[in-house]
């Protein structure tokens, strides 16, 4: 014997064919409308949570130029590090994606103010070249360009009046390429990871 | 065979197979020297690794506060399905939340392995693949996890449930059963995968491109995303975060994107337990290669997808308690050895030597891979 299989569901009234479609179809548009709106608005809260707490800490901790600021495990300085880094190790902290960013406030000063860091960007036999863009404030300072020779020299550059004027700094240290883990450590080196902020 | 004698087959099968492992695991427990281990009880030894991530959710509810030993790490890693299925059962077990979440998973991997059974006659293979399906699933290494405070076996049935509604052609109930799988685990939403091929073989091309022939068999692959997306909605509004999720599992457990066949060759590098999770996967494509050749497209689609999915993700280690809630790869497994009972008693000794180490290193709290 034949038995013809029927669909349970199978709507065949027209009418109630073409509300199912249109419901359907206002679904679709709510899912691509709702993701659109997820993607542009969303910030990783994690990042987002450790940059509010660096820039309060920040404020609460102005810097007078010039300073020395060291980062390393138990040190009070870290409360500067914002999203991007990792644990604060003994002889600093140090980096495995893109931008690490640090947020410091400075006592008002109409000056150019001259930023050195002590850092190390990543570099391998497999990465015999990589590069490190300095942001402050949303504005790039300068590309460096590292090979294993120079990896671990100081980085200084010159923030502008019309930006240190603010007096609030937020630097995002910035790599070009990022491998898999451990893509480059900033903060580990011979000497302590050191920020030194200093009048021009 | 009629349907109680099955019905009471698979009971037998499940019975069997929770008692070894409870009695396994307070077997290890009275053995191991680690007093933190001793003082647990039962059901303290059914809750470890992600398991007290869900019980925090089903306790107190989602939170953006940090693990302080895991900096990142928070509890919107997990999906919320299953923490608000047992906060809703903890009522009935007298406020133990951990007795209502092992119960409920033991509940959830029952009723799964029926369908799993029915599913199995559905594609036309006798009672004994049938039946040789579920015994695997219960006794495959790291099947315990069915067992406990997580959500695997939740997962597992609205997996079944989703697929055998979808092929019966019930696609309000496949729909909804997907809308909940989705809300369950990161790779529920992959069932939009499955459901996709299956219209296509199904129905052509043509009952994608012109939907508007019969809109209702659209219905599982459009309320597929519902759960997830109403995840996100939530993390949205409480974190400002709709990837919540993502965000603290890249922070928390270090998680991030590797080529799959770039990850693969660094799992079976890593030696040790990673590297045997590594063999495993590599089976489980096997498993899935082994589904196109029985023309079990969809199904292959949905193991390949899941399996890609776990392996892209850099430091997953864990990933053979991803893979045995690909089901319709035993399913391969159960077809090649069911004619061959010495290879199923092979098959069954090895799978339950490998059950028993992972289960020491559960119970111990070893870093054996979980």
């Amino acid at each position: 014997m034949d038995v013809e299989r029927t669909p349970r569901l199978l709507i065949d009234a027209p009418g109630r064919r073409w509300l199912l479609l249109i419901l359907l179809a206002i679904l679709a548009a709510g899912y691509f409308g709702v993701f659109a709106v997820f993607i542009t608005a969303s910030r990783d809260f994690i990042d987002a949570r450790r940059d509010r707490a660096a820039l309060r800490f920040s404020t609460l901790h102005p810097v007078s130029v010039p300073d020395r600021i060291l980062f390393g495990s138990k040190r009070r300085e870290d409360g500067l590090l914002g999203a991007g880094w990792h644990f604060a190790e003994a002889d600093g902290s140090w980096s495995g994606r893109n931008g690490g960013g640090l947020f410091i406030a400075l006592r008002p000063c109409a000056c150019d103010i001259d930023l050195t860091f002590n850092l190390g960007v990543f570099t391998s036999k497999q990465t015999a070249e990589n590069g490190l863009e300095i942001v402050v404030n949303d504005k790039s300072l300068g590309h460096i360009a590292r090979t294993v020779a120079d990896a671990w020299n100081p980085v200084r550059i010159t923030v502008p009046e019309s930006i240190a004027a603010s007096g609030e700094l937020h630097i995002v240290l910035q790599v070009d390429r990022a491998k898999l883990a451990f893509s480059r450590r900033l903060g580990e080196g011979p000497e302590d990871t050191r920020c030194q902020v200093g009048r021009r | 065979m009629g349907r109680r004698e099955w019905f009471a087959m698979i009971a037998l099968i499940f019975l069997v197979s929770r008692v070894a492992i409870l009695a396994a695991t307070a077997a290890f427990a009275s053995h191991l020297p680690t007093s933190s281990v001793q003082q647990d009880n039962v059901l303290g030894l059914l809750c470890r690794w992600d398991c007290g991530w869900y019980m925090d959710i089903a306790q107190h509810g989602y939170s953006t506060q940090e693990n302080p030993s895991q900096p990142g790490a928070t509890n919107f890693a997990f999906f919320p399905l299953y923490p608000s299925m047992v906060r809703l059962a903890t009522p009935l077990f007298a406020g133990n939340v951990l007795l209502a979440a092992v119960a409920l998973s033991n509940l959830c991997f029952f009723v799964a392995l029926l369908y799993v059974f029915c599913y199995v006659r559905l594609l036309h293979f006798d009672h004994a693949v049938a039946l040789l399906t579920v015994a695997l699933l219960c006794f495959l290494p790291q099947t315990f996890v069915f067992s406990t405070g997580m959500s695997e076996s939740t997962f597992l049935l609205l997996l079944v449930m989703a697929m055998y509604y979808l092929q019966t052609e019930r696609y309000l109930v496949a729909g909804i059963a997907a809308a909940l799988l989705s809300a369950t685990r990161a790779p529920g939403i992959i069932f939009v995968l499955f459901a996709l091929t299956w219209l296509v073989r199904q129905h052509g091309w043509r009952s994608v491109l012109t939907p508007w022939t019969a809109p209702d068999r659209l219905l599982p692959l459009m309320l597929a995303p519902i759960g997830l997306f109403l995840f996100w909605g939530y993390c949205f509004m409480t974190t400002d975060d709709a990837f919540a999720q993502s965000s603290t599992a890249r922070h928390g457990w270090e998680w991030s994107f590797v080529p799959p066949w770039h990850n693969l060759v660094l799992l079976l590098r890593s030696g040790g337990a990673v590297t045997l999770m590594a063999i495993g996967g590599i089976f489980v494509l096997f498993c899935t290669v082994m589904l196109l050749r029985m023309r079990l497209v969809a199904e292959a689609m949905f193991c390949l997808a899941a399996l890609l999915l776990v392996i892209s993700g850099e430091g997953a280690t864990s990933v053979f308690r991803y893979w045995i809630v690909l089901f319709p790869a035993w399913i391969v497994v159960a077809r090649i050895i069911a004619p061959r009972p010495l290879v199923q008693a092979g098959t069954f000794l090895l799978a339950g030597l490998c059950n028993g180490l992972m289960l020491y290193a559960w119970t111990s709290k070893e870093p054996l891979g979980f």
